[in-house]
Order: structure tokens, then C-alpha cells, then sequence
């Protein structure tokens, strides 16, 4: 038992992969990505993800247009670099 | 200082807000956050990697050719462009170009999307469209209209345009950049005045690939350090070898360009042989 709590914790140790480093928050990235977006979200989803050892935060907005066919959303993601907040990407429908 | 900035930025995010009233645009500016391509150059051409299905090729070929009528870039079809499953879900561009796509993307609530990546001066390095055949599948949506306003405006995104107007049901402005219940397949004189706008001055370097970076740098990538620099450039210290960069493969054909430091290209088409 103390054996394996011992291994487990030099596991730990020995792997050097850990959380995403973020100097970003999350509410800062959603501001961030906010300004691009000209529609009312109904929706906000942010999730910090990694593109060539880079941390970004990857913004998604989404709401209903006036007289929009039914089904359809606008759609808009906006990837933010989790470190500089620079804007990487932007999409929209 | 800082503070001050922000207070003003909010202020005009209010002003903005209360004078569109949130998802009612209706822009005599429609530039998309003034992302565009940078170019040396007062006109451009703009690779499009076409990945769509023979289907879709018809309504890609009118778009392209409609931007094309602009005086500031000049939008040139790849047919080429790799038509397998993964590279169409993908939708990923060569540095430099815009790939169109097409895929029963499912019902996620968009008929098509276009995205931008962007260098740290602002400028747009990459493209891409996807079409989505779950929608287009449906017999609503599956009509040329259709299929032919949303082809012209996600390429508008990609160019650097925004909606000119975001409200379905109210009268028409007769462009593809126009969200209409009844949509217009073309794009208008206002879509062109605003690319004329957009582009009316002039960058340091190139983003597009096939850009003759000219300069003194002795035809490498003359973009600012990290700055988007132009992969189509590749190879350029030895401009007598290698096929350059692959722009895409359908099946055995592969198309590969390479760029000349005094601007020439060199395009290869290659048929590979069976198993490679």
C-alpha cells in the first residue's frame, strides 16, 4: 500500500506535462473575444486548449440573429493567445 | 492611463451598442475588424485551395470569379485542393491561402463559417470556408440561391468582410454580405468599395502566398520576425531545386508551387504512382 502511494507520487513527479500556463484568465479572454463579436450571445463557452506549445483560449459565442431561419445560430470562435492575449483566430458564420 | 483607455473603450462599446441595438448591424462599413491581407502591392492574387466536391464546384468557381471583379485582389482557384474526409473536416490552408470546403458538418446551427488566422500586426496569413451539407442536404436549404449566397459571403469573410447587415426579415440590400431569408447570391457595388477601402493603403510585406517579397533580403520572407511570414517562399535559396510547397492533392495528382526571389513561379503538377 505505502508502496504504491510511493510510486504514484514519483510518477507525479517525474512527469513534467502539468495544467496549461495561462497568464490569461478566462473572464479576460472572454473580453477579449467579446470585442469581436457584433451579436447578442445567448451563449459563452471558453476553454483553454494548446496549438504548438502555445496555451490558447478558445471562445465560442453563440445567439439568435432577428428573423433568423429556425435551426440556425450565429456563430462566432475566437482563439486568444494565453499568454500575450493577442487574437490568433477568428471565425464566423 | 490605462484606466482612462478603458473607460473610454467602454464608452464607445456603449455607444455602439445602444446605436445598433445588439445584433441589428446595418454597417455603411463592413470591414471585418479591419483584418486583411498584407500586400506590397495596390492588387493581389489570392490563392483559393478548392477541397469541395464536384457538386459545389460550379457555385465556387461564380463566387471566386465575382470577388475577382474587384480592383484590389484577384481571387485564383487551386483545383487541386485534397478532397479526403479528414482534409475537408480539417479545412486547414496553406500559409498564405484560403481552403474551401464541404462537409456534412452536422446540425450545429451554421450553413457555412469562415475563419481567419491572424499575424501579431493584424494581418490575415490563412483562410479558410466551410460549406455544411447537413444543412444543404435539407431541401430548404438546398437550392442555388442558397448554396451560392453563402459561398459568396464566407469568401467575403475571408477577404476581410463583415455582414453588411445582420437581420433576416427586413429589406434586402441585394448582396451575399446581406443576411436575408431570401438570400442574394452576388456580391454588391458596396462590398467593393469596401475591399477598395480596406486595401487603399499599402503593408510592408506580404502575407499571401505567391507574394514577391522583393526587397533587399534577397528574396527570403521579408515579414517581421513571427509576423506571418510567407511559406510559399520556401526554398527560394535554392531556386532551381525542389517542387516548393505542396498545394494540395486529390487522389494521385499533387500540385506543388514554388516562388522564384524575382517573383516566378513554378508550378508542378505530379501524378504519383500507385501506392505512394
Amino acid at each position: 500500500m505505502l508502496h504504491g502511494i510511493w510510486a504514484l507520487l514519483l510518477l507525479a513527479m517525474a512527469c513534467p506535462a502539468g495544467p496549461l500556463e495561462s497568464q490569461i484568465s478566462r473572464e479576460q479572454a472572454i473580453e477579449i473575444a467579446r470585442q469581436e463579436v457584433s451579436f447578442q450571445p445567448d451563449s459563452i463557452e471558453a476553454v483553454l486548449s494548446e496549438s504548438r506549445e502555445r496555451p490558447l483560449w478558445r471562445v465560442t459565442f453563440r445567439g439568435r440573429l432577428p428573423g433568423q431561419p429556425p435551426g440556425l445560430f450565429e456563430t462566432a470562435i475566437i482563439e486568444v493567445d494565453a499568454r500575450s492575449g493577442d487574437i490568433v483566430s477568428i471565425s464566423q458564420t | 492611463m490605462r484606466s482612462s483607455r478603458f473607460m473610454t473603450t467602454v464608452g464607445i462599446a456603449i455607444a455602439v451598442i445602444v446605436a445598433t441595438g445588439y445584433g441589428a448591424v446595418v454597417s455603411a462599413n463592413h470591414s471585418w475588424g479591419n483584418y486583411h491581407w498584407a500586400r506590397t502591392t495596390a492588387s493581389f492574387d489570392l490563392f483559393v485551395v478548392n477541397s469541395t466536391t464536384e457538386d459545389w464546384d460550379g457555385f465556387v468557381a461564380n463566387a471566386v470569379a465575382n470577388w475577382s471583379q474587384s480592383t484590389v485582389l484577384n481571387l485564383v482557384q487551386d483545383l487541386t485542393g485534397s478532397t479526403s474526409s479528414k482534409d475537408r473536416r480539417q479545412c486547414k490552408a496553406p500559409s498564405g491561402m484560403v481552403r474551401i470546403c464541404n462537409l456534412a458538418y452536422g446540425y450545429n446551427g451554421w450553413l457555412g463559417i469562415a475563419g481567419i488566422s491572424i499575424d501579431t500586426s493584424g494581418h490575415i496569413v490563412t483562410g479558410y470556408t466551410k460549406l455544411n451539407d447537413s444543412y444543404f442536404g435539407l431541401a430548404y436549404y438546398n437550392t442555388p440561391d442558397w448554396k451560392q449566397s453563402v459561398t459568396c459571403q464566407e469568401l467575403g469573410h475571408n477577404i476581410g468582410l463583415d455582414h453588411q447587415d445582420e437581420v433576416f426579415d427586413n429589406t434586402s440590400l441585394y448582396s451575399c454580405m446581406d443576411y436575408q431569408a431570401s438570400p442574394y447570391a452576388w456580391a454588391n457595388d458596396h462590398d467593393f468599395e469596401q475591399l477598395e477601402t480596406i486595401y487603399s493603403d499599402l503593408d510592408a510585406y506580404n502575407s499571401y502566398a505567391g507574394g514577391d517579397d522583393g526587397g533587399e533580403s534577397g528574396g527570403t520572407c521579408n515579414a517581421p520576425p513571427g509576423k506571418g511570414c510567407n511559406n510559399a517562399g520556401i526554398g527560394q535559396g535554392n531556386p532551381d531545386q525542389g517542387w516548393g510547397m505542396s498545394l494540395g492533392r486529390r487522389g494521385a495528382k499533387e500540385k506543388f508551387l514554388r516562388i522564384d526571389p524575382d517573383g516566378t513561379r513554378h508550378i508542378t503538377f505530379v501524378t504519383w504512382a500507385e501506392g505512394h
